[in-house]
């Protein structure tokens, strides 16, 4: 096993190049001027502008591997460049929208995974029975419906309507004050856990009622789905022979789903779950755009429609290191849940 | 107990647990928050940097200009309520802000020079301190003027004070003349040097308490340039730039300070993030593509602002921002025209409506001899199914196009009834160069068929035609646009084919540059609210627009539009500036070189506890100039 | 077989997801009858009765009313029908041959073949869909086309991981080494034994992407990326709604229409393919034919 993880680190930075490889390469397709646009960001900007003088400043007319080999000895230096679309440079864009993503991230993942699991099972278990029909309803009308129109509905209903429970953006104005003063501590720039350890209630309420629909929206759908496949492979390995096997036993009901049923049940679930962190920036994307959240999906977003280069070429950085590490710990829990799985 | 039965119940105990977080929650309301003495903006804009030397977008300016201040000032008009309290909205008139005079001919300030130059004197108020507390001086003045100037950085604002006051659009092609060579690399220090002291020393002198511009020739814009919500002109601490690790303001050392980051990377330049002005407001602190917090300045040279804090907040969703302003927490917001049905008659909101803007946003741009080479905007380049290269250089189809925009249509449905028709290029509120009395286009089916049928000797006609037209991504009324040429041209005749298609800024500024869009949608918002701001974009052979509008637009400009801008250049006297604006409007309208398209007045979206929201069309939001508001009900 | 189709059609959850296909089908055959295009060389061109932006509600001329700019919501819905079809067939179709395909061969030989093929599934996933779309969008052209061609090109890795461990548990089953024992060959091994254990969930994961990738699309067109304005697909009728959706200040709902109307479309289509998903994965699991627990 430590062998194999080996091999499979060894491996990384070439993934890594290759990613970085296609995206620049992807970018490159476009023409000169389409380029210089990241630099040109209005017609007033044309004023005195000789566009052959800029593009040559810029080195866009230097072949591809110049400017790959120029842009890699920077991200060596730790030097990512200048993000257009953030107005900032690309490193501190970069650290100013993690934490935000990540807050959001783990306050739909737990729901999500645990949720996800837990209900698929009790469908199963429950085949057919009204607590199935209920959980799959659910799961339907979660699957069936754009996120970013359940994130408007939400919002209506309880922002725009009589009541404003749960407002958009991270914090409202009085809890903002708070947290920017000099007496709190930002030690992760996560709203929630700093207010925690900042020992504020206030804060904490405040940033919880900010985060509680966008993690509804972000991980409802997820939610559905998960909670589908949970339940159908639940439902195919309870039919399988050793499960048989072991009522047949005499072993009790829930040893046979726990110890038996789920461990191979979750094999496709594992793998769906490694699927949704290679897809969740798509869902933060939606999900900051409505709530107004300044995290990693609307940068990257902005970027793309910007041609921002740098901003892309981190953020699709950062994504290749998350997801290598994603789908080997996803690889790693194959082979734990089902033991006739070897790597070696 | 039995596994079902176990499960059900955690299912149970989880839902209400559930639920009672929700209760919880509700409970924990937070007091309504009014904020009295903060006044809270919302709006769309990222700003670029803090810099008045780099910055020009709007976003920055916002900021600058409630933190910076300039020599003079426009009067602003108080638009209270549903009522306009009929303030001055004027923008050729001024105040004195740090200068203790506004210069005229009448008081000697400006005067002319006997080698044909003009001087402007400004004498300098005293008793002004900047947030630091460092007291303000001529020499302040001086040092940012002349900053603005040497830096010049790729695609930055500096050209506005170079061309008045040098005579050069930018400095490096002031060192490369000067010293003889064709690049700038080619220039020794010594060359970049003497440029300075040639050029920019002589342009801004101190004399005493005052402050001595001396141009070479007429620049009529040079008080608007200089005036505030022009934050290039804004006037920084010479001190206190220096500690920052700006220039010192030697002859010498200014090389190394000219174009920071090469205009893409704002924070080279050292004031990207630090503000120090002697504004009414301090900013406190600013998260890009956030927020901006200001706080009171107490010891603002005028009486201290009524608000203790401003705080400008970024949302790009205007359903968000909708929702943040009905229900109290933002004061002000940014919103869209064509959204006003939905805030009217909401409870504790006003909107105000039919203020004057001084912009062409958008017009309708004809290329002449547009490229068909790879170009999958014109079809086939031949007529058919697509469009030959000479398309729009026949002056009998630009007419027709003219002819066939629903003038009245749009600004009913589109503009909601808040707009107006426009003579363009200048903008109708630029008084009194504006021709309010010049016959121009209207929606006329028959005519444009006339035109159509005898354009290029009827090959037009009989063969029928194909092309796209552009417009950027987004942008709801430019598609309408787009789509009411569309409908009323294939109405002609079943042989015309219009497409509509949407690109992003990159592909634009790509094909534009080319020259390969041959017919497109886009817009120009004043830097400085004189004609010469308008007509150059849309009308010199090298301007903005114009300059890429086909050769068929270059010689016309070049053989008719270039002399009378530059004679409109070159004497300040208005009765004269105004006969060869007239005479050049006219020119546009005969040329037919665009089409004029109906402008949108503007509008303000605020709270109705907000007080005193000050109004200039130079503004270009209302919380441009946030120092007279204060909060509370009449 | 007749006892699979069987199985489909007496399910009462099935029977609904087909009828509501069926449905769509014959919308989608129809339009051209049922919304007479304005100009019939552009029947995708959704037509604009004015160019006001408050929409309008349902009524004379427009039986399902205008969204924001007037575009006819029932002319959009209908056509949409034929581009929600092909937008998810296609999708669907291609990336899950393509994720079939390499999924199987990395599973099935291992080794070097494996890691290779999943290092490429690795790089695939670096790159999240959304912002691949809107890079090759603007780098081809903003067209449904183009938006299609990104779904495909970086969403089939999900359906490669799939297989891959299904096969991967399948593969230790006693029955595959009980045909190895036999002599079977690798391709018979493959097609009659392994595959169809561990298609499934591919089938069952497919039939549910059928609907979902219509919501892709939909907050593609969200995003400003996908099909130009004004094109009859579902989302775009949606995203119209986007700023309309919180009504007026006196009336929350009165811009219902233009976000129930396309929005049931969608979800509709999206819970039938759902039920039908649901379906065969009754039907195909061989352990449950001759009667199921």
């Amino acid at each position: 096993m430590i062998s194999y993880i080996t091999r499979r680190m060894l491996v990384l930075p070439f993934v890594i190049l290759g990613v970085l490889l296609i995206v620049f390469g992807m970018i490159q397709f476009l023409s000169v001027n389409q380029r210089l646009s990241t630099y040109i960001s209005s017609p007033a900007e044309l004023k005195n502008t000789d566009l052959e003088v800029l593009a040559e400043e810029y080195g866009l007319n230097d072949p591809i591997w110049t400017r790959f080999g120029r842009w890699i000895s920077d991200v060596v230096q730790f030097n990512f460049g200048w993000s257009e679309s953030a107005k900032m440079p690309t490193k501190k864009a970069f650290t100013t929208f993690f934490p935000v993503s990540l807050e959001l991230a783990i306050w739909s993942a737990l729901p999500i995974v645990l949720g996800g699991i837990w209900l698929g099972t009790l469908a199963a278990v429950n085949h057919n029975n009204v607590i199935d029909h209920i959980a799959r309803l659910f799961a339907i009308v979660g699957w069936s419906l754009p996120s970013f129109v359940a994130g408007l509905l939400l919002l209506m209903v309880f922002y725009g309507g009589v009541v404003s429970w749960f407002p958009p953006g991270r914090l409202g104005f009085e809890a903002k004050q708070i947290v920017n003063s000099a007496q709190f501590v930002r030690y992760t720039h996560m709203n929630t856990i700093d207010a925690i350890l900042n020992g504020n209630w206030f804060v904490f309420v405040n940033a919880v009622r900010h985060i509680i629909l966008p993690a509804i929206v972000m991980s409802y759908v997820r939610w559905a789905m998960l909670l589908r496949i949970m339940r159908s492979s639940l439902l195919e390995t309870l039919r399988k022979d050793y499960v048989q096997t072991a009522r047949a036993k005499g072993q009790k009901e829930g040893v046979v789903i726990k110890k038996h049923a789920r461990r191979n049940a979750l094999i496709p679930v594992v793998t769906v779950a490694g699927i949704y962190i290679a897809f969740l920036i798509n869902g933060l994307v939606v999900t900051e755009t409505i709530f107004d959240w300044h995290g990693l999906g609307r940068w990257a977003v902005n970027a793309a429609q910007q041609f921002d280069t740098s901003s892309l070429m981190l953020f699709v950085l950062f994504n290749g290191v998350l997801l290598v590490f994603a789908n080997l710990a996803v690889d790693i829990m194959y082979a734990y849940l089902d033991p006739r799985v070897t790597y070696d | 107990m039995n596994y079902r039965w176990k499960n059900g119940l955690i299912f149970a105990l989880s839902l209400t647990l559930i639920v009672s977080l929700v209760v919880v929650g509700l409970g924990q309301d937070e007091p309504e928050i009014q904020n009295p003495n903060t006044l809270t903006a919302v709006a769309t804009g990222t700003a670029n940097t803090l810099d008045p030397s780099y910055a020009y977008d709007t976003a920055s300016g916002n900021i600058i200009t409630n933190v910076y201040e300039n020599l003079i000032r426009y009067p602003y008009g108080v638009v209270d309520g549903d009522e306009k309290k009929p303030g001055d909205y004027s923008v050729s008139k001024y105040e004195p802000m740090l200068a203790s005079k506004v210069p005229s001919q009448e008081n000697g300030l400006i005067r002319k020079t006997p080698d044909g130059g003009i001087i402007y004197e400004f004498p300098i108020r005293e008793g002004v301190t900047f947030h630091n507390g460092n007291e303000l001086t001529p020499e302040d003045v001086e040092y940012s003027l002349e900053r603005t100037m040497i830096q010049d950085r790729s695609g930055g604002p500096s050209w506005m004070l170079l061309e008045p006051l040098t005579g050069y659009g930018s400095i490096t092609s002031l060192v490369t003349t000067v010293a003889g060579v064709e690049e700038y690399s080619e220039t020794t220090s010594a060359d970049r040097t003497a440029a300075f002291k040639a050029f920019i020393d002589p342009a801004v002198e101190v004399k005493g308490q005052s402050v001595i511009l001396k141009l070479n020739d007429p620049y009529p814009p040079l008080m608007n340039i200089l005036a505030h919500s022009s934050y290039w002109s804004s006037v920084m601490d010479k001190q206190w730039v220096a500690e920052q690790g700006g220039w010192p303001g030697t002859a010498e050392t200014w090389p190394e300070y000219h174009n920071p980051g090469g205009g893409s990377a704002a924070e080279e330049s050292p004031l990207y993030d630090k503000a120090n002005g002697t504004g009414p407001f301090k900013l406190d602190r600013w998260e890009p593509g956030q927020e901006a917090v200001f706080s009171r300045y107490e010891d603002y040279w005028r009486e201290p602002a009524e608000l203790e804090s401003f705080v400008l907040q970024k949302t790009q969703e205007w359903g968000t921002r909708r929702l943040s302003l009905v229900n109290g927490e933002a004061d002000i917001v940014y919103m869209p025209l064509q959204y006003i049905d939905q805030v009217q008659g909401a409870k504790g909101v006003t909107v105000q409506t039919g203020l004057p803007t001084i912009q062409m946003n958008p017009a309708a741009f004809f290329t002449q001899d547009v490229k068909t080479e790879n170009n999958e905007y014109v079809g086939s380049g031949s007529w058919g199914d697509g469009i030959p290269s000479n398309f729009f250089n026949d002056v009998k189809v630009r007419k027709a196009f003219n002819y066939a925009f629903q003038y009245d249509a749009f600004i009913e449905q589109v503009l909601q009834g808040y707009g107006y028709k426009t003579n363009g290029p200048v903008p109708k509120n630029m008084q009194p160069y504006y021709n309010d009395e010049l016959e121009m286009y209207s929606y006329d089916l028959d005519k444009a068929e006339e035109l159509l049928k005898e354009a290029h000797d009827g090959e037009l006609w009989a063969k029928g035609f194909e092309f796209t037209i552009l417009y950027n991504s987004g942008n709801e009324s430019r598609k309408t646009a787009a789509d009411i040429f569309e409908a009323n041209i294939e109405k002609l005749n079943d042989k015309f084919e219009i497409n509509v298609r949407s690109v992003d800024w990159s592909t634009y500024l790509d094909m534009m540059v080319q020259e390969k869009t041959p017919l497109f949608l886009i817009g120009w918002i004043a830097d400085f609210p004189d004609p010469h701001n308008f007509v150059t974009p849309f009308m010199a052979s090298d301007g903005t627009f114009s300059g890429w509008q086909g050769q068929g637009m270059k010689e016309l400009a070049t053989e008719k539009y270039d002399p009378l801008i530059e004679e409109a250049m070159a004497t300040v006297d208005e009765q004269e500036r105004k006969e060869i604006y007239y005479e050049l409007q006219r020119l546009a309208k005969e040329d037919a070189v665009d089409v004029w398209l109906p402008q949108a007045q503007g509008i303000r979206v605020m709270r109705n506890w907000v007080q005193n929201a000050p109004f200039n069309p130079m503004y270009s939001d209302s919380w441009s100039y946030v120092y007279p508001i204060s909060k509370g009900y009449e | 077989m007749k006892k699979k189709i069987k199985k489909l059609l007496t399910n009462p959850l099935s029977v609904i997801g087909l009828i509501i296909i069926f449905f769509y089908i014959g919308v989608a055959v129809a339009a051209p009858w049922i919304a007479p295009p304005e100009n019939p060389g552009e029947p995708y061109k959704v037509p604009r009765d004015g160019w006001s932006s408050t929409p309008q509600p349902p009524g004379e001329g427009h039986i399902f009313g205008t969204t924001q700019g007037q575009y006819d919501i029932f002319y959009g819905v209908v056509w949409g029908t034929r581009t929600a079809f092909r937008v998810s067939l296609m999708v669907v179709g291609i990336s899950a041959i393509i994720g079939v395909l390499i999924g199987t061969l990395a599973a099935f030989y291992g080794g070097a073949v494996d890691s290779v093929l999943m290092r490429v599934v690795d790089v695939f996933y670096s790159i999240p869909y959304l912002v691949a779309a809107m890079v090759l969008t603007t780098i081809l052209g903003r067209s449904l086309t183009n938006a299609l061609i990104a779904l495909i090109v970086f969403g089939w890795m999900g359906y490669a991981r799939l297989i891959r461990g299904n096969i991967l548990s399948v593969k230790e089953e006693e029955y595959i080494s009980a045909a190895q024992a036999v002599g079977a060959t690798d391709f018979r091994i493959v097609f009659r034994h392994i595959l169809p254990n561990s298609i499934f969930p591919v089938v069952v994961q497919a039939s549910m992407n059928m609907g979902t990738i219509v919501i892709t699309a939909a907050t593609l067109s969200f995003l400003g990326v996908g099909a130009q304005e004004g094109y009859a697909d579902w989302g775009q009728m949606i995203s119209f709604a986007r700023n309309w959706i919180l009504g007026t200040q006196g009336d929350t709902l009165k811009f219902w229409y233009t976000v129930l109307i396309p929005g049931a479309a969608i979800t509709t289509f999206c819970l039938s393919w759902n039920l039908i998903g649901d379906a065969f994965r009754d039907i195909m699991d061989p352990k449950m034919q001759g009667g199921g627990v």
